[in-house]
């Protein structure tokens, strides 16, 4: 069995190697190719500390073996790691792929247009290039579908708050509410938290490099302020924390920091990680 | 002169009429015949217009509210107050306070939008941070049930969409496991089977049932139990499986709505006597204060009509 794995481990590494090398040709190819590995390597490396970092840890994610191998050194559980091999060319049960040039070749265009169609973000470039992208349990078809109707349900619920005389907004984040950007964990959360403090709501962010345009903002830096819109005590902050520190998942966001942004300023940081769940506001019963 | 609307007039008589006296006597005429038609018209719209002034709270109550009720369905959890936080109106705040497991709130009337939903436990500071729950789109006219289900451990609120029209001379019925006893239940009513090892928090589709006095059945592995339900046509129903005394099961009728209109009239029955938009009074006084404005329109254009009709063969 360990004899059998390691096999695949290896014919693994050779296939990504030579998807790597394909653009060496003629004499000097094996100096050539030494940049190459060198550079697949950092481009592993930095797709698995993302995927360490923003992938949710009940995520099961998908992986050619020399890639799951840095996944586990970085701290993933074996248990959360779906190994492909020749013989396991299949997705189903992961959340995400971590799609490297092996596992490009092995599922060809079908990878984007069947089983994996948005990215989450992208690593290195040319043969070395990484994407982690959202696997669609019921096909591309099916996910573009209700992803559609998760933006339009994000860009009503982002215009119902932009009314919400709580919740003061600067011109960028307005923006990314109205246009639907906004992850709906974020809108759920910021609706409730208005009605106990007045927010401020500095920034949206959190979409990785390179990912698709529909992949929604999931972190907020927001600030406590008073009724009147003055800046809040510091103890509305912690009260703040607290509310959000109070929740369960899906609501409750793995990272929650307070960062001093200027002498008299702090906000705090929420982040919630990927892929974050589709159809959470709209809910008709 | 004075001219006598509605009586008539010999060309004769018209003739010695001077022609400065008709011009004025036009005049006089035509002001007089346009301020009856004014004033028929002001009584004839008058009351379309209060009417429409009436009408309104009821089409706003019908086009921008829905309803939502809390059913606690959560055998080990204790109690809960549940909180809706609107989107767009933090004032809107909607809260539902029940007493225990198995219990129903009534339906309450709330503004259509979008809305977290929290828990606090019963009788929590409103200021002490909720645990959000999920979130509810409440459309116009449209009524849900938010349900605890689930053990205490793992207690999800769902949102059920409540039907509130059946199908003419039918009767709608679903199904909710709530016992946590037994984990799966068959739910028939006579030879019909309802719900066939329906798990434990699941909850089935409405299912169409003829009108009559049903005998429900509720089996699991461990208990079971047996009722009778009389389903009415046009209401709606949702059986409750629960957990009854000594081990037993229980089954809580819980009638969603009576009538087949959009918003059910009714009593406390229906649940939603108390929010259903008042009838419209009687239209028949409007009707006729409509009628004779338009009669006093009506002559007071012919007596106009005549009038300028004689003023021009007398020219």
């Amino acid at each position: 069995m360990v004899v059998v794995a390691v096999l695949v481990a290896v014919i693994f590494v050779a296939g990504a190697a030579t998807a790597v090398l394909s653009g060496a040709a003629g004499p000097g190819r094996q100096e050539a190719g030494r940049p190459a590995l060198a550079a697949a390597a950092v481009a592993r490396q930095r797709a698995a500390a993302w995927v360490a970092g923003q992938v949710s840890a009940d995520a099961i994610v998908a992986c050619d073996p020399a890639m799951c191998a840095v996944l586990q050194a970085r701290g993933a559980p074996a248990g959360r790691l779906l190994v492909l091999s020749p013989s396991r060319a299949d997705l189903l049960g992961s959340d995400v792929v971590v799609a490297t040039a092996a596992v490009r070749n092995q599922f060809g265009a079908r990878l984007a247009a069947v089983y994996a169609p948005v990215t989450l973000a992208s690593f290195g470039g040319g043969g070395a290039r990484i994407d982690v992208r959202v696997v669609a349990p019921d096909g591309a078809a099916a996910y573009w579908a209700q992803l559609a109707a998760d933006m339009r349900d994000r860009q009503a619920a982002g215009a119902m708050l932009l009314r919400n005389h709580r919740i003061q907004v600067t011109g960028a984040a307005a923006a990314d509410l109205a246009g639907g950007r906004v992850d709906a964990r974020l809108l759920v959360t910021l609706a409730a938290l208005a009605a106990l403090h007045p927010v401020d709501i500095v920034s949206f962010g959190g979409a990785g490099g390179g990912a698709s345009v529909w992949v929604p903002l999931r972190w907020a830096d927001i600030m406590a302020v008073t009724p009147g819109g003055g800046a809040a005590q510091p103890a509305s902050l912690q009260a703040m924390l607290g509310f959000f520190r109070a929740q369960q998942p899906p609501y409750l966001p793995p990272s929650l920091h307070t960062v001093r942004i200027t002498h008299q300023r702090t906000v705090l940081q929420i982040e919630y990680r990927v892929p974050g769940p589709l159809g959470l506001l709209g809910a008709r019963g | 002169m004075t001219f006598q609307p509605g009586s008539p007039r010999s060309p004769s008589a018209s003739s010695t009429v001077h022609s400065s006296g008709r011009r004025r006597s036009r005049r006089l005429t035509a002001l007089a015949g346009l301020l009856t038609l004014a004033a028929g018209l002001l009584a004839a719209a008058a009351p379309a217009a209060s009417a429409a002034a009436h009408a309104a709270p009821a089409a706003k109550a019908t086009t921008t509210d829905g309803w939502i009720r809390l059913a606690h369905l959560s055998p080990n959890t204790p109690p809960v107050d549940v909180y809706l936080y609107s989107f767009g109106d933090p004032k809107a705040k909607t809260v539902l306070k029940h007493v225990g497991y198995g219990d129903v709130s009534p339906y309450m009337k709330v503004a259509s939008s979008e809305y977290s939903v929290a828990m606090r436990a019963a009788g929590a500071k409103p200021g002490s941070p909720p645990v959000l729950s999920t979130s509810v789109h409440i459309a116009p006219g449209a009524a849900y049930t938010v349900a605890g289900l689930g053990p205490a451990k793992a207690l999800r609120l769902a949102v059920l969409h409540d039907r509130l029209t059946t199908p003419k001379g039918r009767s709608l019925v679903r199904v909710i496991q709530a016992s946590l006893r037994d984990h799966k239940v068959t739910v028939t009513a006579g030879s019909q089977v309802l719900a066939r090892q329906l798990g434990f928090g699941n909850v089935t589709s409405y299912r169409t049932a003829h009108p009559g006095t049903w005998t429900v059945h509720v089996a699991g592995a461990a208990g079971m139990a047996t009722a009778p339900v009389t389903l009415a046509a046009g209401t709606i129903h949702t059986l409750v499986v629960l957990d009854g005394s000594g081990g037993s099961l229980m089954i809580d009728n819980l009638q969603d709505a009576a009538g087949s209109a959009i918003m059910p009239h009714g009593g406390v029955a229906t649940g939603l006597g108390g929010t259903a938009p008042r009838p419209a009074p009687s239209p028949a006084p409007r009707a006729a204060a409509v009628a004779a404005g338009l009669l006093c329109s009506t002559a007071a254009a012919c007596w106009l009509r005549r009038a300028r009709h004689q003023a021009r063969h007398a020219r």
